[in-house]
């Protein structure tokens, strides 16, 4: 039995600080290298001393994988580099590699220029970090090294989000990311194959969600914004500078096209064009939809969407606003809902999950009163709204995926606890196998069958397999052949080949039992031979009987046997029934049908 | 294995693999050659080509049903243009499991095979291949549709041996029975839903069967190599593949090595030229020509060359403080474009990077922002008589100078000998595209620009490719008689070589002799391995099993019937069989030896063993408890696995 050994540094039972050690037939890997916006401690960053004991990276990992540019995926990857140092290769898809940097130097920024954090990973190690990135395209098979090979597929929830299936020998297992299994206004649903992994690791943000359909979701989205700004509300959204935003404000720009609307619509973060730009070029990573039309129109030119400018934050009047980051953590979005929680009109729509400890969460908690900063408490009196827009895989959706690709045992991770039990509940009875979901920092064994591949002779397997049932399916046959053992390589040969292989000669074994007749018995030799030829159509198996031939001296032959009436037409003595060691069973019930021949005539 | 050759020009692949039950296609290029043989297609009438005389053949038959043209003593087709198509005839289009495209220069014959036919199977080729394959179907069928012609009786002039024997009518008679009329757009979007887009190192399985992949080729956005393997042997397909940098992402080199066969397609069509030297030269005329106030017409493909040619051009004119406008004119310019500044993954390295900043991987969109060039889908747009100016340099499609808004151009310039024509398709033939137009005044000029392998580049990758059979289309092996330097005109067959044509079938000497079949683990734990002290290193077992197949992979599982046949060897001890018989408590035994031979009687039981060379024969009554213990005892004293 192989095994695959797995631990959560992070998004064990938690969402955040995605990084998940696998060692699998001798590799380890680590897959995202995420950190949490939960915490500001050193818990900010997976454990990494856990690793090798607190030995080099190097000594110990094969690979790291990276499956999309979200800070809870990649957050920690220059401090793992570059502060603690690896220098093997990381993986992630050509979108997540351009994008990455410029979320980790957003992530930087706000650390060190506002909160004056010091021994934080500098801008020149985000760049040495993304030299060690080797790209990787949608279902290209990436050799890491000869037994190590990974592959991408499309995963849907932002550009360049992917799955990765990750194979080692026989042993193969999948991990998702984060993935949407419905297609979006900008980006289309993960795919997998049926590659019959060992094991899914999947996450399960929403493992207890079915969200109901995305028209009514959007159009609540959009009714609410238009009320606020009808009452002459401001409608701070934030957001990621990429994925999320580019969906919605594709749904503003329609929807105000449609209406007619004048409120300006800003896109804070300086990213704006920028950003734009990375969807225009990895068009081909968006949806069909997009992808057809771009020449004529490309979607993302938007016409109302404007930048933003800090001195718009004190401006009269209604305005929609799009800020980072998502979870107002910290940065811009903190500072405009800062401004704006007080009064009443107002609205702030949270369109992505916020991980616990986040002002995000709190407001979506309900709390009326925030500490922003230490000993900084304000009050929240605008509308708190939240979107399930994130776009997660819901309960239907894992299941969906799990369908999709067969896994022998399932994972997860990315999610909350208490829902993971209910999703791993589901997952056992529905598909009978076993679910796991591992703490961080606790690890999970998962045995796998052994794979054993022979070489078979061709002509052996061709007189197994008659031509036309090569192309029929699901037909079994027995055969019977010998197997020869070398250093690495094992043969199916005929018996006959294995033995002169071996340099030996077969030591044959024949039987020949005599069966007397009864002096009383009337008959003839042909008669005999014909109710011995009844019985065994009757009673032996067809298989054996495809073999049968009656010979000239009226002997009948099967396989190797032959039944032999001896004596002439009036002088019969006895039947003869010969056969070698390897018909034995023929054999045996060969004379019994003689036997009983002999008692009936 | 077989291999089906289905086209006659090297440089337009067609081949059919039939290997391990599967039928493959290699490639699915169009022979336009064809077109050469026609008059040019205008938009509006032309005086002159309307003009042209009728010519008579030496016969007269002709003349009822095809209207021929003569100009300056060549005769050309007054009709709609046709196609020379695959030899279909010698295949049944319905057994093709999947057709395998490198790349979108070898497609173009797709429809005529995979519509209104009796094809069910599949057709693989890269995102760029099927992006911009698909360009060049619709704008071949836009510059046809453009200027409706009559259509030839076909019937007619099929039938009839007469082509072979026109003197000035340049072109093989022999096939103008196989020409066809181009296809529908309709055809083409039908035909391009049964294509499965395939990225670069991704493992496809053919029913099972056969795996097949496809690496970089390095000759144009997307194009690849193929490799079909199935457990022992490997078949690789290379065709038009170019190990010089221009943007494509640079060709795989490992990737065919060491397959058991290689096929060999399209390979350099000038490879005496540097294109590199080419180039130079051609940026140079173009700023001799613009100097002097001419304008150039650069007939050309709507992708490919044409990219790198505005990057080179504009740099060279710009470096010499010229800022003509150049144009580029094509139904499919936009798109094409388009399609360039989004296939970043399948572009150097250099322009990947590009991508991260973000910048655009190539300058068009740059030089068209700021009016350096100038894109329009036909010169009949309002946009571009209001835009045009001359001296200027146009990039026009088609370059066979037989449908497209070249023609248009060559009419407009051709009188003019400041302007010049620049060709740089090696495809044609410069003197056949301009037969029509003679007598003209124009400069004609020609750099083709190739960077496809030439035969001495073939022939290093080949000796470290080192294939067992290296298979090609026969003319790669014929050096011309006068040749001093064989490797640069030819291929050099250092291996087993074979060589096919159209329409030949080759059998290609690979004998499949082993098959992977995999195992269930709860048979193998049954599996007692022993050695012999005969040979060392080899440990042996009998295995009774049962095999299924599914999806034509082969299993072998637990037998239902677990009957164990074992197989002995070697002689039989006399003197250890009796010990061991009377052991077992067999008495009265009494042995006998003549010769070889040994007669054991245990008359108690009734039974008689006799001993041969390599052989036991046990003659018994019918007691089957006796006869199993004997056969135990005889099992027990002999070697068997």
């Amino acid at each position: 039995m192989s095994e695959i050994t797995i631990t959560p540094l992070g998004a064990g039972q938690d969402v955040g600080r995605s990084c998940i050690l696998i060692s699998m037939g001798g590799k380890n890997i680590m897959l995202d290298c995420g950190m949490h916006m939960g915490y500001q401690d050193e818990r900010r960053f997976p454990d990494f001393s856990y690793i090798n004991n607190g030995g080099p990276l190097d000594d110990f990992l094969d690979c790291v994988i990276i499956s999309h540019f979200h800070l809870d995926h990649c957050g920690a990857l220059p401090f793992m580099s570059e502060m603690i140092g690896y220098t093997g290769p990381i993986y992630m898809t050509h979108p997540t590699k351009a994008i990455c940097p410029i979320l980790l130097e957003d992530f930087r920024k706000i650390c060190v220029d506002k909160k004056g954090e010091q021994n934080f990973f500098s801008q020149g190690m985000i760049r040495d970090c993304m030299k060690k990135v080797i790209p990787c395209n949608l279902h290209e098979t990436i050799k890491v090294d000869s037994e190590l090979e990974i592959k991408a597929y499309y995963a849907g929830h932002v550009l360049g989000a992917a799955m990765f299936h990750i194979k080692v020998g026989h042993i193969s297992i999948v991990y998702t990311g984060d993935y949407n299994m419905t297609p979006d206004r900008h980006l289309g649903a993960a795919w997998i194959d049926r590659c019959r992994p060992d094991l899914l690791i999947t996450e399960s943000t929403y493992a207890t969600t079915i969200r109901d359909s995305k028209r009514c979701r959007e159009r609540d989205f959009l009714n609410k914004v238009h009320d606020c700004i009808e009452r002459g509300g401001k409608v701070l959204i934030p957001a990621f500078a990429l994925g999320r935003a580019q969906e919605l404000c594709i749904l503003l720009e329609t929807y105000w096209e449609r209406m007619n609307l004048k409120c300006p619509i800003y896109f804070a973060a300086g990213l704006t064009e920028k950003a734009t730009n990375y969807y225009k070029m990895f068009i081909t990573w968006t949806n069909q939809k997009i992808r057809n039309t771009f020449v004529d129109h490309n979607m993302f030119d938007f016409k109302h969407i404007k930048p933003f400018d800090r001195a718009y934050i004190d401006n009269p009047g209604p305005m929609v606003v799009f800020a980072t980051p998502g979870m107002l953590h910290a940065g811009l979005s903190l500072q405009i809902f800062k401004k704006w929680a007080p009064f009443e009109e107002n609205m702030v729509i949270m369109p992505g999950y916020c991980v616990s400890g986040t002002v995000g969460a709190k407001i979506l908690n309900g709390a009326r009163r925030v500490e922003i900063e230490k000993g900084n408490f304000i009050d929240v009196k605008l509308s708190v709204e939240y979107l399930s827009f994130s776009a997660h895989a819901d309960a239907k959706g894992i299941m969906q995926l799990i369908r999709q690709c067969e896994p022998k045992n399932v994972l997860l991770v990315h999610g909350e606890g208490d829902k993971m039990k209910f999703l791993k509940g589901k997952i056992e009875e529905e598909f009978k196998i076993p679910c796991y979901m591992p703490a961080n920092g606790e690890t999970t064994l998962i045995s796998v069958p052994e794979h054993i591949v022979l070489d078979v002779d061709l002509p052996l397997l061709k007189r197994a397999l008659p031509q036309a049932e090569i192309v029929s399916e699901k037909k079994s046959k027995q055969i019977h052949a010998a197997i020869l053992m070398y250093d690495n390589v094992m043969k199916l040969v005929e018996p006959e080949d294995a033995l002169n292989e071996l340099g030996v000669r077969e030591h044959q074994i024949r039987f020949t039992t005599t069966i007397s007749i009864p002096e009383t018995f009337q008959g003839s030799t042909a008669k005999l031979a014909e109710l011995v030829q009844d019985l065994v159509k009757d009673k032996l198996p067809s298989d054996d009987q495809e073999t049968m031939q009656m010979l000239q001296d009226g002997s009948l032959s099967l396989g190797s046997a032959i039944v032999r009436v001896n004596g002439f037409e009036d002088d019969m003595k006895s039947v003869c029934v010969s056969w070698a060691n390897e018909d034995e069973d023929l054999g045996t019930q060969l004379v019994s049908l003689v036997q009983e021949a002999v008692c009936i005539v | 294995m077989k291999l089906y050759s289905l086209s006659d020009n090297p440089n337009k692949p067609c081949y059919l693999l039939k290997h391990k039950n599967s039928m493959i296609m290699l490639d699915c290029a169009l022979d336009l050659s064809s077109i050469m043989s026609f008059l040019p297609l205008t938009m509006v009438t032309s005086p002159r080509l309307s003009q042209l005389s009728t010519w008579t053949a030496r016969d007269g038959a002709m003349e009822d049903s095809v209207d021929f043209r003569e100009n300056n003593g060549r005769a050309f087709i007054n009709a709609e243009p046709e196609f020379l198509l695959p030899e279909l005839g010698m295949i049944n289009v319905g057994d093709i499991d999947v057709i395998l495209i490198s790349n979108y220069t070898n497609m173009l014959a797709l429809p005529f095979i995979t519509e209104d036919s009796n094809f069910r199977g599949e057709v693989y080729m890269t995102e760029p291949t099927a992006l911009i394959g698909r360009l060049y179907m619709e704008e071949l069928i836009e510059y046809i549709d453009r200027c409706p012609k009559p259509k030839v009786a076909q019937k007619i002039y099929k039938e009839i041996e007469f082509f072979g024997q026109l003197g000035p009518f340049h072109t093989d008679g022999s096939k103008v029975s196989l020409w066809q009329e181009i296809y529908t757009l309709k055809n083409v979007a039908n035909c391009l839903t049964k294509v499965k887009t395939v990225g670069f190192n991704q493992k496809l399985s053919i029913f099972g069967n056969l795996q097949v992949s496809c690496a970089s080729a390095g000759y144009c956005v997307g194009s690849c190599n193929w490799m079909i393997q199935s457990d022992m042997e490997k078949i690789g397909y290379m065709a038009s593949s170019s190990t010089f940098t221009t943007h494509p992402k640079p060709i795989e080199h490992q990737f065919l090595r060491g397959v058991d066969v290689l096929l060999i397609a399209s390979l350099n069509q000038t490879p005496l030229a540097n294109p590199n030297t080419l180039l130079g030269e051609l940026c140079q005329a173009v700023e001799n020509t613009l100097k002097s106030g001419g304008n150039v017409l650069i007939p050309c493909s709507s992708a490919g060359v044409v990219y790198d040619l505005f990057e080179c051009l504009s740099g060279h004119l710009e470096s010499k403080g010229i800022l003509n406008t150049m144009y580029f004119v094509s139904p499919v310019a936009h798109k094409s474009l388009a399609y360039s500044g989004i296939l970043a993954e399948w572009l150097t390295a250099a322009k990947q990077q590009k991508v991260y900043i973000p910048e655009e991987p190539f300058p068009h969109s740059h030089l068209m922002k700021c009016g350096r060039l100038k894109v329009y889908e036909s010169i009949a747009d309002e946009a571009f008589m209001n835009e045009f100016h001359v001296p200027s340099v146009v990039f026009a499609g088609h370059p066979s100078l037989r449908f497209g808004d070249s023609v248009h151009l060559m009419e407009l310039w051709q009188n003019d000998p400041s302007n010049a024509v620049i060709f740089t398709e090696p495809d044609f033939n410069y003197v056949d595209a301009v037969a029509p137009f003679q007598p003209i005044s124009i400069k004609v000029l020609y750099y083709p620009i190739d960077t496809l392998l030439t035969f001495s580049q073939a022939n290093k990758l080949l000796r470290e490719m080192r294939p067992n059979v290296l298979v090609t289309h026969n003319v790669y092996n014929e050096a011309p008689a006068n040749c001093t330097n064989r490797s640069e005109v030819a291929l050099e067959p250092e291996f087993r070589f074979l060589t096919v044509k159209r329409p030949e079938v080759v059998q290609i000497p690979i004998k499949r002799r082993i098959q992977k079949v995999e195992m269930d683990p709860k048979l193998a734990d049954d599996v007692v391995p022993v050695e012999t002290e005969f040979k060392k290193g080899v440990a042996v077992s009998s295995l009774t099993a049962s095999l299924t197949v599914k999806n034509n992979q082969c299993t072998l599982g637990k037998p239902t019937n677990t009957t164990k046949i074992s197989h002995p060897y070697g002689e039989l001890s006399v003197k250890q069989f009796t010990a061991k018989l009377a052991k077992q408590g067999f008495v009265d035994i009494k042995t006998e030896t003549i010769g070889n031979a040994t007669t054991i009687h245990l008359p108690r039981e009734g039974v008689l063993i006799r001993l041969e060379d390599h052989s036991t024969h046990i003659c018994d009554s019918v007691d089957t408890t006796v006869r199993s213990r004997i056969q135990k005892i005889v099992l027990e004293s002999l070697g068997k696995f």
